[in-house]
């Protein structure tokens, strides 16, 4: 028993530092306006940020591709703002409307 | 006793986990020696190390890069996303982290994609050129049209219009007087590229120079020169605005002899928050609160072997909102200070520990660059590390936290 227990102790601080090396900490406010902070798997958080701005940008660049070039306004750069956003308490972090990321569109 | 040692083999694990998972910067980086922090001079704390926090942040900008790494680099058009800005919060107790919730970022990455060319930008957002030749109706001609808009729409009432115009011209003037100032200060390896301020209106029509918080109209003013504009013209040494700028130039020079940067990124600009004092000389300020505008400094491409003329003698002033905390900090300190009207007070730098505070901001943004360093790939690579800092009443500079302003920014650029 003490020796499955040692085990499942040192397993235990063996996660908590592969842990430490692959989440994302980030701040969150809470509506006491406390703010704490929280960690977000750094897997979970590259798959699903780079999901929404593939998404965002593939969109992005078809409005923008078709803009009209004949008028006296000549569109050259766009910037999109990306925010996180969370559930304190519960859950990972999606991306949604505080800008942490900041997409830059220019055209050559 | 079996029970007592699995006990604190789980207390051992659980405090690993909560003391190095969340790496922390040491509290002199971010409390102000105004706030309890320490005092200007040596950073760290004896023994502190920075590992904790060093793994934090490589976690953040590696986790950043990872992202990138996924992102879908297409052309449509001739668009394509050329660049990414990514951030670093830092908690008011040193902590480290991106945020769900809106504040200021202590640090700022500019990404940079390495397969297309760089685009130039030539347009600043939402500012409205000014220089020191241009004349009352020309300045009129470019903000008269947003005016009538806010006059008919009733966002501004007032009884006589021609006072917020005759506000607008007085407030635009003293910038023009600045900018005069800009323009016969002298340069070195470094140079004033850049004034921005603003000039704000209320719904009553009074015009306040700055961004007043409320207010129902604001209009940005820039004036920006590039290196080939510097011309061989009569230096000025009595002006205010020549004074401030020399001084500045003479602290940079200093700082560049005294402190060690990363080989791979240069400084090459910085700019501070500036209030214009009552008797026209500038004033660095210490929060958001009274910031008029912000002076851009760059650094010449061409080398250029003269240096300035000293003025040493030349002290800085402090903006600050009155406090009885600081006051009674100044108090403690010796701190010479001067109390406004307005509910601000004005607090007399020491030159010397504003020099030091140079050094400090200059070894925290080492941190953040050499971590920026190790965050480059094929396709996507930091081009720029943004520090930003607030100022304190002793001279001291402490990295601008979540929940509190910047007012002062150090740009780190890669080496191409």
């Amino acid at each position: 028993m003490f020796k499955k227990v040692l085990l499942l102790s040192l397993a235990c601080i063996l996660l908590t530092g592969c842990k430490k090396k692959s989440s994302v900490p980030y701040f969150s406010k809470l509506k006491s306006g406390k703010i704490i902070s929280k960690f977000i798997p750094a897997r979970l958080f590259a798959k699903e940020t780079s999901r929404v701005i593939n998404t965002l940008s593939a969109s992005t660049l078809e409005t923008i591709s078709k803009q009209k070039t004949k008028s006296d306004w000549n569109l050259s750069g766009v910037d999109l703002g990306l925010s996180l956003r969370s559930t304190v308490g519960v859950g990972p972090v999606s991306v949604g409307a505080n800008p942490v990321f900041i997409l830059y569109f220019r055209k050559k | 006793m079996k029970f007592i040692f699995i006990a604190l083999i789980v207390l051992s694990s659980a405090t690993f986990a909560s003391t190095d998972f969340t790496g922390q910067l040491p509290s002199s980086w971010v409390q102000l020696p105004e706030d309890g922090g320490v005092q200007s001079g040596s950073i760290m704390k004896g023994g502190q190390s920075l590992g904790a926090a060093a793994e934090a942040v490589d976690t953040i900008f590696s986790s950043n890069h990872d992202v990138l790494k996924k992102v879908k680099t297409v052309e449509k058009n001739g668009w394509s996303l050329t660049g990414f800005q990514t951030g670093l919060y830092i908690s008011e107790s040193g902590l480290v982290g991106l945020a769900t919730m809106k504040g200021v970022q202590g640090i700022r990455l500019h990404w940079k994609r390495y397969d297309v060319p760089e685009v130039k930008e030539t347009v600043s957002n939402n500012t409205i050129p000014l220089t020191s030749k241009m004349t009352s109706n020309e300045i009129l001609a470019e903000i008269g049209p947003a005016i009538q808009i806010a006059l008919k729409s009733k966002k501004i009432k007032v009884k006589d219009e021609r006072l917020v115009r005759a506000g607008i011209i007085n407030a635009a003037s003293k910038y023009q007087k600045m900018i005069q100032g800009i323009e016969s200060a002298p340069t070195s390896q470094w140079f004033v590229n850049k004034l921005r301020f603003d000039i704000s209106i209320s719904a009553s029509g009074v015009v306040v120079p700055g961004a007043s918080v409320g207010a129902a109209m604001r209009f940005r003013f820039e004036w920006s020169r590039k290196e080939s504009d510097l011309v061989r013209t009569r230096i000025n040494y009595k002006t205010p605005t020549s004074k401030f700028v020399a001084a500045m130039l003479e602290d940079v020079e200093f700082f560049e002899l005294h402190s060690k940067g990363n080989p791979k990124f240069k400084l090459t600009s910085f700019l501070t928050g500036i209030s214009l004092t009552a008797s026209g000389n500038i004033a660095l300020v210490k929060s958001k609160v009274g910031v008029a505008g912000y002076i851009y400094f760059a650094r010449r491409k061409a080398r250029v072997a003269s240096v300035p003329a000293k003025s040493t003698k030349y002290s800085y002033s402090l903006l600050a909102k009155s406090t009885p905390q600081l006051e009674s900090y100044a108090n403690r300190s010796n701190i010479e200070f001067a109390k406004n009207s307005n509910g601000t007070t004005l607090f007399h730098l020491d030159r010397d520990n504003f020099r030091r505070g140079l050094l400090k901001a200059g070894e925290i943004s080492r941190f953040f660059v050499d971590r920026a360093e190790r965050s480059q790939g094929k396709v996507w690579g930091i081009n720029i590390v943004e520090n930003q800092f607030n100022l304190s009443v002793s001279g001291t500079v402490g990295v601008a936290g979540i929940s509190g302003s910047s007012v002062f920014s150090m740009l780190y650029k890669r080496v191409e």
